[in-house]
This record gives C-alpha cells, sequence and structure tokens, in this order.
C-alpha cells in the first residue's frame, strides 16, 4: 500500500490535526457538516409538529436537534479556534484568519457567531412567547435572529469545507462534496424561511413566488456553480436540497401523531410533512452548463453576462417547469404518499381552497419585477461566488 | 344617609372615568381580572375549579381542580373547547395531576389558542362513577409583560458583541481569508478590509434599526387588540320617581343585539349594578331592559345623587361575557312620591345605602328586624390565594334565618376594590356566567350542573363563595340575600396584602 505525499504528512504532523493543504477531511469539518443538518432537520421537524401536535415544550426531539446542532457547530468551532490559537503550528496558523487576538479558520468564527446568535434568540424567544403569545407565524423577531445564527452556521460549514476545497493540492473529493453539500443544506434553509411564498403549489403561479424565487435562487446557483471545483456544483446542491427535503416528506409520514390542541378542524394522524421541494434541479443544471463554459482567465465582463444568462434562464426554466408541477400538484394524482400533496395542519379549515391557486397568475408587471431581481441576484452571486473561489482561510 | 359632599369636578370626573377605562382596556369582564372560579358538581361529586388566564393569546391556562366532595377519585382530567368547535374539536383530556401535600387537589394547564369564548370540560372518574362539568372561559389578550431590567441589559450586551462580531468576521473575509496560506495582508488588503468593516457597520446598523421599528410594530399592533369591553354611554335623566338611567353602546364594533344575540342570564339580558363613586356608601343591583338595539335602561332607584360607577354583565350566545363600565352622575335625590307615581320596576331590583368605606362593621352587618349578617373570616386575607368566603345569616336572638332564593340563587355577591380597578360579581356557584355554562352543557350534551348550595347541602342560612384576591389593597364585599320577601345588601370591608 503506498501513501500519497499529503497523506504521509497529515500522518507525520501531529495525528489529531490535519494540515491545511491536506486533502483529507478533518473531524470538525464533518461535525459542522452534521451540525448544519441537524440544525435544519431539527427546523421542519419543528414545523411539522406545530402543524400536527400543536403542543411543545423546550425538549421535543425537534428542539434537540436544533440545539445540537448549535452546540455541536459551536463547541468544535471553538475548540479548533483554540486549539489553533495556543497550540497551532506555524503552519496552521498560516492557514487561519485572526479575530481579536485569536485564529482560525474563517468558517469557524461564522459558525461560533451563529451558536452565540442561537443561543441568544433563546430567552428573547421565551419573553416574546410570554409577552406576546406563542407565534402564528415563523418569522417573528426572535425567529429571525435565530435564523440568522442557523444561517451563520450553515455558511460557516461551507466556508470550512471551502477552503479546504480551494487549498487542497490534490483533487479533494469530499471536501469539493461537502462544499456543495452544504451549499444545499442553505438553499433548504432559505426555501424554508420562504415558505409563505414559495412552498405551497397553491402559491407557484403568482408573481411573489416569482419574485421571491429570483431574489434567492440566482444568487446561490450562480455563486455555487462559480466557486464549487466539481462541475456541478449549483445540480449538486440543488439535490442535496430535494433529497432532504423529499426524505423529510417520506420520513414525517411514517411516523403517527395526533392534535394536541384545541381547535381541532382536522383530524390528523400521522406528522403533517413539508410540501414536495421546487424542481430545483432543472434550472440548477442550467447554470452550471452556462458558469462552467467560462474559461480560467475570463475578464469581468465576460464573467458578468454569463453569471446574468445563468440567472435569467435558471428563472425562466424554474417557472415553466414549476408551472406545470404546480398543476399537477393540486391535481388528485399528487394526493398519495409520495408527494403528499393532502396533508394540511390540524387546525386548517378542511375546503375547496386547499386544491386552488391562491394568487393570481404571473402578469407582465410581475415578469418585469421577476427579471429585474434575477439580474441582480445573480450579479451579487457572481459576486459572492467570486470570493468564495479566493478563500483560502 | 351620609350628607352629601361636594361633588368632583368634571376633570376629576372625567380623570376617574379614564382611569375606569383605562382599567377596562387593560382587563376583562368583571373589571381587573379574568380568572374564573366555579364551584358545583360533576356528577355525583362536588368540585371547585379554579381557571387562572394567562393574559395572552395563545397562552397557558392554569387549572385547579379540588374534589370538595365524593369519594373514590381515581382520575380529573380536562379538555379545551372552543365554543363554536366544542367536544368535537377538542383535544384528547390532558389528565390533572394530584398536587402534592393537598389531598383531593388537582392541578392542569391547558392552551387557550386563539382569542373568544372558550370552556373548560371538566371530568371525575371514580368509585361514585363519572362525572363532568363545564366551566367558561374567556381566552382573551389582557396584558403585555415588561421586560425585566437584567434581561434588557443582557440581550443588549449580547447584540453589541454578535455586531462588533459580524464586522470582525466581513473584514476578516475579504482581508485575511483570501490571502494564500503564510501570506501576510499587504497595506491594500487591509485598506479594504477596513472599508467592507465600515460599510457592513452601516448596513448592520440599518438592520438592527428595522429590527427595532418591527419589535415596535409588534407590540404597538398588539397593545391594540388587547381586549377591551364594548365601550358604553351612561346617562340619568330626569329626577326624583322620573330618573331613568340609560346605559347606550356606543362602540363601533357593537353592531346591535340582532347580529351579536344576547343570553339571558336569570331571565335578564343585562345584569347592572352601581356602587357609589367616592366612598362606596350605595350600592344597586339592577336589571335594565332593552330599548333599541344598542339602548338599555332602568328606573334610577332612590339613592342619594352623586357619581356612581356603573358595571353592566352581559353574555353573548357564544358563551362570552362582557362587563361593561361607565360613571354616571345622579341627581340628588328628592322625596319619594306617593307610592303609585313610581316607576315600574323590575321586582328583582334592589338598592341599598350603606355606611362609608372603611366605616363598616368588620364582620358582622345589622339587617333590618334586629337580623345579623356575619363574616366568618378565615385569618388574613392575602392575594392570590383561594379563598372561600363564608356568610351566615341569624335572627337577632342567634337562630338560623331561612334564606329565599334571590333570582335561583341563595346570594348574590359582589366585591369591589375601592378604586374600582376591580369588580367581580359573584355567586356560590363562583363568578362563572351561568348562562354561559348551561349554554355550553346543552350544546355538548353534558348534565346540568346543579347549584352548590344543593350539592353541598349546607344549611340554608350559610352562603359560600369561592374567590381569589387578584391584587392587594382595600376591598368591600356587598353580599345581598332575601329574607322575609325582601333583599337585603351587608357589606364587609376587607384589606388584603401580598402574602
Amino acid at each position: 500500500m503506498t501513501m500519497t505525499a499529503d497523506a504521509a504528512s497529515a500522518v507525520l504532523e501531529r495525528p489529531h490535526r490535519v494540515s491545511v493543504t491536506s486533502a483529507a477531511t478533518p473531524w470538525y469539518l464533518w461535525a459542522v457538516a452534521f451540525a448544519s443538518t441537524s440544525v435544519i432537520v431539527g427546523v421542519i421537524w419543528d414545523i411539522s409538529w406545530h402543524r400536527t401536535i400543536g403542543r411543545d415544550t423546550f425538549w421535543t426531539p425537534a428542539h434537540l436537534a436544533i440545539y445540537l446542532g448549535g452546540i455541536v457547530a459551536g463547541l468544535s468551532c471553538g475548540w479548533l479556534v483554540l486549539a489553533t490559537t495556543f497550540a497551532g503550528s506555524e503552519a496552521d496558523k498560516a492557514g487561519s484568519v485572526s479575530f481579536w487576538g485569536f485564529r482560525g479558520p474563517l468558517g469557524a468564527w461564522v459558525c461560533i457567531w451563529g451558536s452565540f446568535a442561537m443561543i441568544m434568540s433563546g430567552p428573547l424567544d421565551d419573553w416574546w412567547h410570554n409577552a406576546y403569545g406563542l407565534d402564528v407565524e415563523i418569522l417573528s423577531p426572535p425567529h429571525t435572529v435565530l435564523a440568522a445564527g442557523i444561517l451563520a452556521i450553515q455558511v460557516g460549514a461551507m466556508l470550512i469545507a471551502l477552503a479546504r476545497q480551494n487549498n487542497a493540492r490534490a483533487d479533494a473529493r469530499v471536501q469539493q462534496f461537502l462544499f456543495v453539500y452544504a451549499g444545499g443544506v442553505l438553499i433548504l434553509m432559505l426555501a424554508t424561511l420562504g415558505t409563505e411564498y414559495i412552498t405551497f403549489a397553491n402559491d407557484q403561479h403568482g408573481t411573489p413566488f416569482f419574485v421571491v424565487s429570483a431574489f434567492v435562487f440566482p444568487f446561490v446557483l450562480v455563486g455555487l456553480a462559480r466557486s464549487a471545483r466539481s462541475r456541478w456544483g449549483a445540480t449538486g446542491a440543488a439535490a442535496s436540497y430535494m433529497g432532504c427535503t423529499i426524505a423529510m416528506v417520506w420520513i414525517l409520514q411514517l411516523f403517527p401523531a395526533q392534535a394536541m390542541l384545541a381547535p381541532i378542524l382536522r383530524q390528523v394522524d400521522h406528522m403533517v410533512p413539508p410540501a414536495f421541494p421546487l424542481l430545483l434541479v432543472i434550472p440548477a443544471l442550467v447554470v452550471d452548463l452556462i458558469m462552467h463554459r467560462l474559461p480560467a482567465g475570463a475578464g469581468r465582463l465576460r464573467q458578468w453576462s454569463a453569471a446574468l444568462s445563468a440567472g435569467l434562464a435558471a428563472m425562466l426554466v424554474l417557472g415553466v417547469v414549476q408551472w406545470y408541477f404546480a398543476e399537477f400538484l393540486i391535481s388528485e394524482s399528487a394526493r398519495n404518499f409520495v408527494f403528499a400533496a393532502d396533508q394540511w395542519d390540524y387546525n386548517s379549515t378542511p375546503g375547496d381552497w386547499q386544491y386552488e391557486f391562491w394568487s393570481p397568475p404571473l402578469n407582465m408587471a410581475g415578469a418585469g419585477w421577476t427579471t429585474l431581481v434575477a439580474a441582480t441576484s445573480a450579479t451579487a452571486g457572481l459576486w459572492w461566488g467570486n470570493w468564495m473561489s479566493r478563500v483560502r482561510r | 344617609m351620609a350628607a352629601r359632599r361636594g361633588g368632583p369636578t368634571v376633570v376629576g370626573r372625567l380623570a376617574r372615568l379614564l382611569v375606569i377605562g383605562a382599567i377596562a382596556l387593560a382587563t376583562s369582564a368583571h373589571v381587573g381580572t379574568s380568572n374564573a372560579y366555579f364551584e358545583g358538581t360533576a356528577g355525583p361529586y362536588g368540585i371547585r375549579v379554579i381557571v387562572r388566564t394567562p393574559g395572552v393569546i395563545p397562552g397557558l391556562a392554569q387549572i385547579s381542580v379540588r374534589v370538595t366532595s365524593g369519594t373514590g377519585v381515581e382520575q380529573v382530567s380536562v379538555r379545551p373547547l372552543r365554543a363554536d368547535v366544542g367536544l368535537q374539536g377538542a383535544p384528547p383530556p390532558d389528565i390533572a395531576q394530584p398536587v402534592v401535600g393537598e389531598p383531593n387537589l388537582y392541578s392542569a394547564e391547558l392552551w387557550l389558542m386563539t382569542p373568544g369564548s372558550y370552556s373548560v370540560h371538566v371530568n371525575v372518574v371514580g368509585d361514585g362513577g363519572d362525572g363532568t362539568a363545564f366551566v367558561p372561559v374567556l381566552a382573551i389578550a389582557e396584558r403585555r409583560l415588561d421586560m425585566p431590567l437584567a434581561m434588557a441589559v443582557g440581550l443588549g450586551l449580547a447584540t453589541i458583541f454578535l455586531f462588533v462580531g459580524a464586522i470582525t468576521v466581513f473584514g476578516a473575509a475579504v482581508g485575511e481569508s483570501v490571502l494564500e496560506v503564510g501570506v501576510v495582508a499587504g497595506a491594500k488588503q487591509r485598506r479594504l478590509a477596513r472599508v467592507v468593516m465600515a460599510v457592513s457597520a452601516l448596513g448592520l446598523a440599518v438592520i438592527l434599526w428595522g429590527g427595532w421599528t418591527w419589535w415596535g410594530a409588534v407590540d404597538a399592533a398588539y397593545l391594540d387588540r388587547l381586549y377591551r369591553p364594548y365601550s358604553a354611554a351612561t346617562a340619568v335623566t330626569g329626577s326624583g320617581n322620573e330618573a331613568m338611567l340609560t346605559l347606550t353602546v356606543d362602540d363601533p364594533a357593537w353592531r346591535g343585539r340582532d347580529w351579536t344575540p344576547l343570553l339571558p342570564d336569570h331571565g335578564k339580558l343585562m345584569h347592572m349594578f352601581l356602587v357609589r363613586d367616592d366612598d362606596l356608601s350605595a350600592f344597586a343591583h339592577l336589571h335594565p331592559s332593552p330599548v333599541d338595539d344598542r339602548s338599555f335602561e332602568v328606573p334610577f332607584p332612590t339613592l342619594p345623587g352623586g357619581d356612581y360607577r356603573v358595571y353592566a354583565d352581559i353574555v353573548f350566545e357564544s358563551g362570552f361575557a362582557q362587563t361593561l363600565t361607565g360613571l354616571v352622575r345622579a341627581p340628588a335625590a328628592t322625596e319619594a312620591g306617593a307610592a303609585d307615581a313610581g316607576p315600574v320596576r323590575d321586582p328583582d331590583d334592589s338598592w341599598a345605602e350603606l355606611a362609608p368605606v372603611g366605616a363598616a362593621h368588620p364582620d358582622a352587618h345589622q339587617l333590618t328586624g334586629g337580623r345579623v349578617v356575619r363574616w366568618e373570616r378565615e385569618g388574613t386575607a392575602l392575594t392570590d390565594q383561594e379563598t372561600t368566603l363564608r356568610f351566615s345569616v341569624t335572627e337577632a336572638d342567634g337562630s338560623p334565618v331561612t334564606l329565599e332564593p334571590y333570582m335561583g340563587m341563595l346570594s348574590h355577591a359582589a366585591i369591589t376594590r375601592d378604586d374600582g380597578s376591580v369588580f367581580v360579581h359573584l355567586h356560590p356557584s363562583g363568578s362563572i356566567n351561568m348562562a354561559a355554562q348551561m349554554r355550553f352543557e346543552q350544546v355538548e350534551g353534558g348534565a346540568m350542573t346543579a347549584m352548590a348550595e344543593v350539592a353541598t347541602g349546607d344549611a340554608t342560612h350559610r352562603v359560600t363563595f369561592p374567590f381569589v384576591f387578584p391584587e392587594p389593597g382595600d376591598y368591600r364585599m356587598f353580599v345581598q340575600v332575601k329574607v322575609a320577601g325582601s333583599v337585603e345588601t351587608a357589606v364587609f370591608d376587607v384589606q388584603v396584602v401580598d402574602p
């Protein structure tokens, strides 16, 4: 069995720390990838819990998954920065950024920030419920602080994987995969935050769906396509988003549950799953194909025109594909276990409204706004992707 | 009769009205507390139920059930019923946990998720069989919590920490993190990092300001939605035997009785109480009749002139009970005219002039004919403690008096804080609205809940009221009983202190 030079150097350095330039995957990267996943699984689970059972406590499994993610991210990155600062080799320190006198990878600082924000939102959220009552919407000020913390942990995980992907002398497949996967988890979180506008098929013919999608997706897809070493950065992330969502749609339905709060307007006997995901892999594929035609040294204008084409093409493709898919989801054929189109909250009144479109369809003005927002989003995504492709620490 | 002092000025009166109105803004039916107390039966068991409402909706109500008679209780459970969906739309029962150290006391918590008329369905199972009772509860947002100083400071510090941390991250992101491993940042790099940090500081400051504004908007919307009863205008017109008290609901949200039908409670659409404003030296229990879809009128009783606090209890078809409040000035009473010149009054209307607040005997009140109402005190009255107010009525020689039913009850009581911020109308079955309770029983098909006095089998010269004083302060209790064909009112003053 032969060892590559990298593997050898990894072994020769302190056995519990992996060189910044090694293609090997350090334990803390797995830890933050796990944390990032645990948090979003917890959030989706918690939403399902509130739609099914209604009543919860501080210690429900869904909440524990969220806290676990925050704690694992915070502790593992905390350990990492302390180890780098106080016990790190020169090579370690040279591969980290400075922060208030301490040293550690940028992604670690972002994760620590996120962990603090999540912790801070707890007491604020508790007071908020005692003062104003339990939330009936996802986004309240304390939940926004929590969301910022969660997003930070997800971005931090991406950055930790990214630095290793960018530094590795050899082709670091695992790191590339983890970067793309972490990007997919970020998409999942953003889609969850945008639930009120983009999640339900009944909303997907309307202008808000298009405008909100144009705000979020070109930015993330172009950014990932630009910075992933893999050819399929955007597609991989979109596939992670779809895969995680579908897994939760199917797994949640397997668990029996009943509503524990009045008024019960509809009998539920298992956990209400989230809606079927958007068919995001198709626009993501278009983005990857366009962005990877860019030659390595392409000038700014060339990059920008590629990004704009990618963003606009993605929105066009998403709009068309999702238009017809939404009609399918509203139809009788989707009311089954696979597509879960007939699963509604315990406190939503049964009626015809469930299978109708809730907003007027996209009009010319809406299309205009969508184009404008998509172009801006793609431009920002290009800027973000270019920065990410330079991240080394 | 106390000599009439100079009345308060217009400003003073307005201020008083504002105080009552402001308190009504922050409180609910039965002014000052929306907690529900019920004493009665659940099948073969005697129970006393206290529901402490959370003050925010959705919020958690605390329920305590004390089994006062009946043996072999195995389980007590509770379910929340919203008026429009009832038992059908109620979750499975919550088992109430026995309270350690207190025999026969069980406690549970239930979420009240939407504002409106609810009832707590209490079920007791044991050797004697199964018994249920419905305790009507109002789910309303009544108060807004203040943030404790320590928490505010902590959050402020945490915000600063996160703000500075975020700016540092942005600086590092464009500064050091894009440098190749081992390269040191140059001047240009450092300048760019500082520019980015400045811009991001500005951006974050805007975001924080936006968040602060958002919080303010949520707070304002919540305060706006706080429960308040309909506003009503009260006035006394005419004088002497012609004096009429009119109450008009002038709230734009009231769309007339046809839209929001009222339930009669013991045959009366409205039970109105008057308490003399400055010294609580006069009390009336009246039953106005409707004039049109928003006005009620009743002949003003022969009481001294002056300002009177008005509390009018009504119940809607959903079981939702409200107390409308107001302040009315009555003209000086002229000598009563000949009996047949008097107005037509509801035979159940009653009123009395009494010793001013603070001047009443602490635990015995003389009625006509030498009869005495005694308050059997149980020690110092404490805030927020479950208590039983026990009164007995005896002849001058100590022999028990047989009380006659007054609108179906052996007694009615009204408890008010001297400043008017608390007013609760009580029956021996508690503070719950009996019409609301009957409505739930009829709709859900439960057995009629018997009155406490029949269930407990007390001698009929003694009445008890379950109560919890919500706030410390000076209170006056008006206790009405019917003896020898006429309704008489006794008063007792009590000081309530924090435990």
